[in-house]
């Protein structure tokens, strides 16, 4: 049942998926100088000696993509739910809440966290190819992309505990996904990568006992 | 019989407002109990507290003699429910509907789906996007006597169904219930589905169980009277089960519960020219006692028989 409940979660969220890896295929498609165009044209706008993560807009495009993945998918896997009633559906199965839950953040976890693993892989693995770049490339220098990778399930656990949670109005429904926008901000700013990790983990207690709170607690 | 399903003063407000009121519910093995009332009367609620779906403030539940707060997989495999306006995955085909429904359970009768789905005429491959009200709650239908289920809660099953497809559903509905004595509680605005299949009835009026009775009794006991004056008729009437009363010139139409002795002296020291007394069916009954004044309902089910629970909860 955990397998169907899997794919159910994957089938919804294709379309999601399918966009944010349009978007990030189409950023590293740019940094390594492919033109939609149809020819090579350079490197995007960086000249030869960029260095790859540490001088381009990799990671601004990919926590555009990724995050506004990781919204779609939080919303769409609770408040779309809800205002299809499919809740009722889904949640009298003879199967504990939790499950339902665990399950649909492992699948959301996952396409968010894999689609960033293979951007940063895909791009990371072209810049350290010989020939490819006049610049050295080392896997260090994709420590930013990392630190996204970190952040970003708190923007997801925070837009699933805004569907999740109930609320009567628009914008106090939306504060935990603004919180945890914010708090993802602030640990990716922090220098020190343990820092950063710490406060994420902080972060990922928090927000999942509130969706398991809401979760058991709330009325559907 | 054992309680199949047991409430005690469960209770729930919406912000202020009190949706149900002490509400203790009892329905046995085999029965099949019509859960009637207005929009609003605290319906879908109810039926959502006994599936934990909804928390109630106070008071407790209990399906298949099990705390609804903690109804553990293996309970639930017992319990079918088919929600208002039959909630489905849109994007799915009905077979991938019942194969992703069937992963749950560990008891599936394959061979009454597809005769379920035989007799409507609906294919696997069908989108359900696609479907009518009608199919999808076919389809609901099937996909919720398959796991064999004790107990069945359907809320309002039949809404926005057509008379031909609602029909047909309650048919189909009839012949699950002749199968191994299941309990089946639905709720339904349609008091003419309800005769058909319901042999106990229970009435919320403002999240108050006013009535819990078999059906026939309900619709015996409430009766219309139509006094006639010979002058004007007297404004205000007191008599005991009195549930509302109209003036209209010279006639005055009273509709009581249990009419006995008792309240025909009170109504013929009224002094009329005649008493005329109308037997309502259960849909008049129904409404003449739901739609009442702004006054206290008198409570019903003061039965002779032992099966008859007196709904005395929120007595006013």
């Amino acid at each position: 049942m955990i397998r169907a409940l899997a794919i159910k979660e994957l089938r919804e969220s294709a379309g999601l998926l399918a966009l944010a890896a349009l978007g990030m295929a189409w950023t590293i498609a740019r940094l390594v100088g492919y033109s939609f165009l149809g020819s090579w044209t350079g490197y995007y706008g960086y000249g030869e000696d960029f260095f790859a993560f540490l001088n381009d807009d990799f990671t601004t495009k990919a926590s555009i993509f990724v995050g506004g993945l990781a919204i779609g998918l939080g919303l769409k896997q609770t408040a779309w739910e809800h205002g299809r009633c499919t809740f009722y559906f889904l949640l009298h199965r003879p199967i504990e809440r939790w499950q339902v839950v665990a399950t649909k953040l492992a699948v959301g976890l996952t396409l968010m966290l894999g689609i960033l693993v293979v951007a940063i892989v895909w791009y990371g693995w072209w810049a350290a190819t010989p020939g490819k770049r006049s610049v050295p490339f080392e896997w260090t220098m994709a420590s930013s992309a990392w630190m996204l990778m970190l952040t970003m399930p708190l923007v997801y656990f925070g837009a699933f505990l805004s569907g999740m949670r109930p609320g009567q109005w628009f914008g106090t429904r939306l504060a935990p996904l603004a919180g945890a926008i914010m708090w993802a901000t602030f640990c990716n700013a922090v220098p020190f990568w343990w820092l950063t990790a710490a406060l994420a983990i902080l972060g990922y207690v928090c927000v999942l006992t509130a969706i398991l709170y809401y979760s058991q607690s709330r009325d559907y | 019989m054992t309680d199949v399903i047991c409430t005690t003063r469960l209770t729930k407000h919406y912000g202020t407002n009190r949706v149900v009121n002490c509400l203790d519910l009892r329905v046995k093995q085999g029965q099949v109990y019509g859960f009637l009332g207005r929009n609003g009367a605290g319906k879908s609620t109810t039926i959502k507290m006994l599936l934990g779906m909804v928390r109630p403030d106070s008071g407790s539940a209990a399906l298949l003699g099990e705390s609804v707060d903690s109804l553990r997989p293996q309970t639930r495999e017992r319990i079918a429910y088919i929600a208002e306006g039959h909630p489905l995955y849109n994007w799915m085909t009905v077979g991938e509907a019942i194969r992703f429904t069937c992963s749950f359970y560990t008891q599936w009768n394959g061979t009454l789906v597809e005769q379920i789905l035989d007799h409507f005429e609906l294919s696997p491959r069908q989108k359900l996007r696609r479907l009518s009200n009608g199919q999808r709650a076919q389809v609901s239908l099937a996909l919720a006597v398959a796991p064999e289920p004790e107990l069945l809660i359907l809320d309002d099953p039949t809404l926005g169904l057509d008379t031909v497809v609602r029909r047909d559903f309650l048919e189909s509905l009839i012949q699950i219930i002749h199968r191994k004595g299941r309990t089946i509680l639905f709720s339904s605005h349609i008091l003419g589905d309800v005769e058909r299949v319901a042999d106990r009835i229970g009435v919320m009026v403002g999240g108050v169980l006013r009535v819990d009775c078999p059906t026939d009794h309900f619709r015996e006991s409430v009766k219309k009277l139509v006094l006639d004056f010979p002058g004007p008729a007297p404004e205000e009437v007191e008599c005991k089960g009195l549930v509302n009363q109209w003036t209209r010139g010279s006639q005055l139409e009273l509709v009581l519960v249990g009419y006995d002795e008792e309240q025909r002296s009170a109504v013929e020291s009224l002094e009329p020219r005649s008493i005329q007394v109308i037997d309502l069916n259960l849909e008049e009954a129904f409404i003449e006692y739901t739609r009442g004044r702004k006054r206290s309902l008198p409570l019903f089910a003061q039965e002779e028989s032992h099966d008859s629970s007196v709904g005395d909860q929120g007595a006013a």
